[in-house]
């Protein structure tokens, strides 16, 4: 059995605080094949409940982070596609209970803190021998002879009582957060329905990013993700790039059917159909071949769907857009960027009907997950 | 000179220039033979001549052509 550390979600409170107004979550799923049926994928997710991240604070080492683990086999990861993850995530990791657990963690700081300064006040003075000028020797002097017996019966118990309290707060709030993760997970991977794939894709990497906030995963050189970011941005037409800045997504008009199409950031499960009306209708699943940075699989997206969209449609696979984790889901397409895109489409000649008999349906006899083929 | 800008595998868009002499285009024409014979979708940018659009066949006169990787179902 191969473990894999596939799963890595790092919940950056400094960010969130950043754009805590906007209390969403974006969820990105990558996804490589070559992960055998019978191997394992260990998955955490780690709290960091610092509110800077590796700066101010100090080194990450230094930092309070708390992880969960969570070992599961590749074959029960079916759900993985359902998006149910997505909406799991979102009950599992709100912001409030991220900032509660931040907030718990502070009060026991603090509190720790103010217990280790009484207790080295209290240590000092017992500690410190002092001369007594009548007797003429030395001698210790304790905490009861310098400092008043009731403001210290005051301070000691309250304080220790605040910080029993502050401690057992917060391991209510990490316990019930790591309860609700480990069920989270057991949904997610509980059921098995790999059964009869003999070539299961698997997707094993998920990262949990704030809206507007997408740091690059460490597999793709940076430079080379910039290089993506420049040739799709100098690829794109002026309405789109203004959309894309704007929006991080942007649409494109379908070359053979006249479809409006939603390109969204990510590289998976990223084109959602919008009707005629602006909104988002379905989602389409395709991407070129090879691990390629976002950027180029934005472009070859757009690039398909406009000269090649037949092959777009023949290959891609449908999603609902709205478990996808797509936030750009809810948005509607402005109305004279509308009137604009169905101009472009106007000439096109295939129907909706021609589109959907041309999508691959599941076989009749197909057992499994439908939505994976 | 003939510009190829390939997408390839985690490293963004290569360039790839060939001059334009004889030798420059045989072997740009080689390696787009190559390119689209693996799968590869080549295509020009939009330009002042017009919209992006394919290229099936190798063209001289096209001096920018992108190559993406086929498309496969997510």
């Amino acid at each position: 059995m191969v473990i894999i550390d596939a799963f890595a979600q790092v919940v950056d409170l400094a960010a969130v605080r950043s754009i805590s107004r906007l209390q969403h979550w974006r969820v990105y799923c990558y996804g490589f094949q070559d992960v055998a049926f019978d191997d394992s994928i260990e998955f955490w997710i780690d709290f960091d409940t610092e509110p800077t991240f590796g700066s101010a604070s100090g080194p990450i080492a230094e930092r309070s982070r708390m992880t969960v683990h969570h070992r599961v086999p590749v074959r029960s990861l079916n759900d993985w596609h359902n998006g149910r993850f997505h909406e799991a995530a979102l009950r599992a990791l709100r912001l409030v209970d991220l900032q509660e657990l931040y907030e718990a963690r502070r009060q026991v700081r603090v509190l720790r803190d103010l217990e280790a300064t009484h207790t080295a006040l209290n240590s000092r003075f017992i500690h410190v021998p002092l001369l007594s000028p009548q007797a003429g020797v030395v001698q210790s002097v304790t905490t009861d002879e310098l400092i008043e017996p009731a403001s210290r019966n005051m301070l000691a118990p309250s304080l220790l009582h605040m910080l029993a309290d502050a401690e057992r707060h917060f391991e209510v709030v990490h316990g019930d957060l790591c309860r609700r993760v480990h069920g989270l997970a057991g949904r997610w991977f509980s059921a098995s329905q790999w059964r009869g794939l003999h070539n299961p894709r698997v997707y094993t990497e998920q990262m949990m990013y704030p809206v507007g906030y997408s740091p690059q995963p460490a597999r793709w050189d940076p430079q080379a993700v910039e290089r993506g970011w420049a040739l799709l941005r100098e690829n794109l037409d002026p309405d789109q790039r203004a959309e894309f800045e704007a929006y991080r997504h942007f649409h494109c008009v379908g070359g053979t059917t006249g479809i409006i199409y939603r390109i969204c950031e990510g590289t998976q499960q990223n084109v959602i159909t919008c009707d005629n009306n602006g909104r988002a209708n379905n989602g389409l699943c395709f991407l070129p071949e090879g691990d390629l940075v976002v950027g180029d699989v934005m472009l070859s997206q757009k690039i398909a769907l406009e000269l090649n969209e037949k092959e777009a449609l023949r290959v891609g696979r449908g999603f609902n857009p709205a478990y996808a984790g797509r936030s750009a889901a809810d948005v509607r397409i402005p109305k004279e960027r509308l009137e604009q895109l169905l101009r472009a489409g106007g000439n096109k000649s295939m129907t909706a009907t021609e589109v959907s008999a041309r999508r691959r349906e599941p076989p009749l006899d197909w057992a499994g997950d439908w939505w994976m083929l | 000179m003939l510009t190829f800008k390939i997408m390839t595998r985690q490293h963004g868009d290569q360039c790839q220039n060939f001059e334009a002499n004889e030798a420059g285009l045989k072997a740009a024409e080689d390696r787009f033979r190559e390119l689209t014979g693996s799968g590869f979708f080549a295509w020009a940018p939009a330009s002042e001549a017009g919209p992006a659009r394919q290229i099936r066949k190798f063209d001289a006169a096209e001096t920018n052509v992108v190559f993406q990787p086929q498309l496969k179902g997510g």
